[in-house]
């Protein structure tokens, strides 16, 4: 255990390090003058004038030599100090706290979401390989997957809002509004997980401990709970940490079609008007929760299996 | 029966507190960016939670707000503003000469409001009226003062650096709450100086997609959506419990030109691709209406600036061919125009946004009709500052808002004085085009902005191409709603359900 966190926090170190100094040279990199973008994000496109951008470039000490800049952007980072956003002068950490909090809590309500989706479809079409029921589980999968959220999300307002009126289409005030952007999210995940989660539980299904279950005469519900479940679990929580650089993906996408105030949209933001401490910021944010969700899983996985455990010792 | 009487009474009563209790959900395209008001007044200024010393009535004229008058002395030098009495910023304190002096002298103010661009020499509070003294006539002064980043607001709205933390204004709303960018939550002012608002609670979201405000409004999740792409409009308009309401801003998208660049500094050239382009067809084919189709610069609602005596843009692709042979252009085996061995290539460069992305493609077919081959370049609208200021554009396709300061003089002064500006000319140095506006600047006489608009009509510093319109869309039960052609005000105080 002490081993598998002190890696976890040299990763997470060498990220920080890292996607700070990416997201500095990438920003640089971008085509067209930093203070105009800026300005742009500010004051709007109607506004927006040569004299401002130069004001603004004075004000940001945007004309300062750029490893000057990056050194002051490391040395915030160094004192935990992420900044205040350039556009809209709030402290990055509190933006961050705000937006972040919305995308867990709609992330987290679309990754159960899809479990309660991908498990019974998963775990039925395992034990019933290549039967029609299993074809017709590939078939889901494939449709919703080959469908980009941006019209999976559209399509559900106009069922569940504006046909049947059931739930709001889009804005937050309280948990109905997460539902079209959670299950948007969680049908996308489902469709892969259900699939990960049928080959889990074929392999587990084929092997001589399941089947020496099986003649013990044990029954399904007992087999699949004692036996089943458990070690078809290990592959598939590795599988759903890689997935959660989907949903952080996926938000982008699904918040801006739904006007969900979470943080991928302040990113897209951020880029945009190259708001480059909110960008550093959101990006190691994203990277840290990264992390920390591997490092969850990890431990859950040592949990399930505890030959892990003797392996990482 | 009495008791029946009574019920009734009881019953119509809470109806009509359950109605009033409602609140009126607005959506539109533009987030919160901020809460300084060269940011983001624009919003605490539509919704009624901030006010400006003067602002804009029905009719366009610039009338006073928080002032009660404004008086200019005989040299034009120094304005005496006098202010309304008894006006209370929503946390109680009072509205007097100081507090107006401390927002208007405020760094952030004077350095990226639209006051950096009046000859200011001071601000000052004398016998609580507000004095300004300028160090040039500047006539279009009052306009100025409407503008959203000159919004007034309680000195409890700003930190110790003069930073604004709060809207605390003055208006017929109230923040209750507001979560930057995207939403901020209003209340009535139940003293507000001017009435009282007829709806008690309003909130307003910030939606970019327009799809999106589309499905909320139609869902009923919203009551007014701004900004409802024509597209949606069409469907919009089919629906029994939404009132569409379309009108005319004065928005002009036109083709800011280069007037130094090889060919462009020649005026046959200029006027052949004016010429060229088909406006009713683009305004037909892409916006969806014929008459967004400009015939000059300013559209007709632009009282006292559009002016029906001049020649009006038309589309002649066979007078574009004749100006362009007269030039010595011919056209070559590939269909283009050539002189010299060289051909007539010329670059526009554009953004997505208003359609300008797709009018400039259109523009491209039309104008290879006359032989000019256009290279388009759809990027994003900071290029054309960065192009401009570096001298690399050739043509521009951009759209520019005459109302931003409510008097057309504003824009004038900005984009065609010497040296032109982002958003207008570009090295187009028109000696009478300077004296015209430095003479309207004195407050000369208005038979100038005539001479203005016609030297703009000949020259074609910028060539006009299509107008801009407004589409709101609201609930059928809203009373007394009213869409401002000049998005100062949304009119919320009068809106009934």
């Amino acid at each position: 255990m002490v081993k598998t966190l002190s890696l976890r926090i040299v990763q997470a170190l060498a990220l920080a390090l890292f996607v700070h100094t990416i997201c500095f040279i990438m920003m640089q990199m971008l085509p067209g003058d930093q203070a105009t973008q800026i300005a742009a994000g500010r004051y709007g496109a109607d506004s927006l004038s040569i004299d401002i951008a130069e004001s603004v470039s004075i004000e940001l000490g945007l004309d300062k030599p750029i490893i000057e800049q990056y050194w002051n952007s490391l040395y915030h980072l160094l004192t935990l100090n992420l900044g205040h956003s350039l556009i809209s002068g709030e402290k990055v950490i509190d933006a961050i706290t705000v937006q972040l909090g919305y995308s867990i809590y709609l992330t987290a309500i679309a990754f159960c979401l899809s479990l309660i989706i991908a498990f019974p479809i998963g775990v039925f079409t395992g034990l019933n390989a290549h039967s029609k029921a299993d074809k017709l589980g590939l078939l889901f999968s494939v449709f919703l997957k080959a469908i980009p959220p941006f019209v999976l999300g559209i399509i559900l307002i106009l069922i569940l809002s504006i046909q049947f009126t059931l739930l709001p289409p889009a804005g937050y005030e309280d948990f109905t509004y997460m539902i079209l952007p959670a299950l948007t999210l969680a049908l996308g995940l489902s469709a892969v997980s259900s699939r990960v989660i049928r080959e889990s539980m074929s392999d587990v299904a084929q092997s001589s401990y399941f089947k020496y279950a099986k003649y013990k005469g044990l029954s399904n519900r007992v087999m699949i709970k004692q036996h089943g479940i458990k070690n078809t679990s290990i592959p598939i929580l590795a599988f759903l940490a890689l997935q959660s650089i989907y949903l952080i993906d996926g938000v982008v996408v699904v918040e801006a079609i739904f006007a969900f105030p979470g943080i991928g949209q302040a990113l897209v933001e951020a880029i945009f008007s190259r708001d480059v401490p909110m960008i550093q910021g959101t990006v190691l944010v994203l990277g840290l929760l990264f992390v920390l969700i591997n490092l969850f899983i990890d431990i859950i996985s040592q949990y399930l299996d505890p030959r892990l455990k003797s392996k990482n010792a | 029966m009495r008791v029946n009487i009574f019920f009734k009474f009881i019953f119509l009563t809470a109806l009509a507190l359950t109605i009033n209790a409602k609140e009126l959900k607005i959506v539109g395209a533009w987030k919160i960016t901020g809460m300084e008001p060269a940011q983001s007044g624009y919003i605490f200024s539509r919704t009624q939670v901030a006010e400006t010393l003067m602002t804009v009535d029905k009719t366009g004229k610039v009338i006073p707000s928080l002032a009660k008058k404004i008086e200019v002395s005989k040299d034009g030098l120094t304005w005496d503003i006098t202010l309304r009495e008894k006006v209370k910023f929503h946390d109680g304190s009072s509205l007097n000469a100081n507090i107006v002096v401390s927002n208007l002298n405020r760094e952030v103010v004077l350095t990226k409001s639209v006051l950096r661009k009046v000859p200011l020499k001071s601000i000052e509070a004398i016998d609580n009226k507000v004095q300004i003294k300028l160090n040039s006539q500047f006539s279009p002064l009052p306009a100025y003062l409407a503008h959203y980043s000159t919004i007034i607001l309680s000195k409890n709205s700003f930190d110790t650096n003069g930073k604004t933390t709060k809207i605390i204004g003055t208006g017929a709303y109230k923040i209750k709450s507001i979560s930057v960018p995207s939403s901020v939550k209003l209340t009535k002012n139940e003293n507000w100086w001017n009435g009282e608002a007829n709806i008690k609670d309003i909130s307003y979201l910030a939606v970019p997609k327009g799809e999106s405000r589309t499905l909320m409004v139609k869902s009923g999740e919203a009551n007014i959506a701004y900004n409802i792409m024509p597209i949606s409009a069409k469907t919009l308009k089919r629906n029994p419990n939404l009132n569409t309401t379309v009108v005319a801003i004065p928005r002009t998208s036109m083709l800011k030109v280069n007037a130094a660049s090889p060919y462009l500094n020649n005026k046959n050239l200029r006027e052949a691709i004016s010429l060229s382009i088909n406006r009713k067809g683009i305004a037909k084919a892409l916006l969806h209406n014929e008459t967004l189709a400009a015939t000059q610069m300013f559209p007709s609602g632009v009282n006292g600036w559009h002016n029906t005596s001049i020649k009006q843009l038309t589309y002649d692709i066979e007078k574009a061919k004749a100006l362009l042979e007269k030039e010595g252009w011919k056209v070559g085996k590939d269909g283009y125009r050539y002189k010299n061995g060289k051909k007539l290539e010329i670059t526009l460069d554009t953004y997505a946004s208003r359609s300008l992305n797709h009018i400039a493609t259109a523009i491209k077919a039309q104008l290879k009709k006359s032989g000019i081959y256009l290279k388009v370049i759809i990027g994003d609208y900071t290029e054309i500052v960065n192009k401009h200021k570096d001298n690399t554009l050739e043509l521009g396709l951009i759209s520019r808002n005459f109302s931003l300061v409510p008097n057309p003089l504003g824009t004038l002064l900005s984009d065609y004085s010497k040296g032109g500006a982002t958003w207008g000319a570009m090295n187009w140095d028109n000696p009478s085009m300077f004296k015209y506006l430095d003479e309207l600047k004195k407050g000369g006489q208005l038979d100038i902005r005539d001479k203005i608009t016609e030297l703009l009509q000949n020259e074609l510093p910028t060539i006009p191409v299509v107008y801009s319109e407004l589409i709101v869309v609201s609930n059928k039960k809203l009373k007394n709603f009213y869409v401002d052609p000049y998005e100062l005000n949304y009119f919320l105080s009068e809106i009934k359900w």
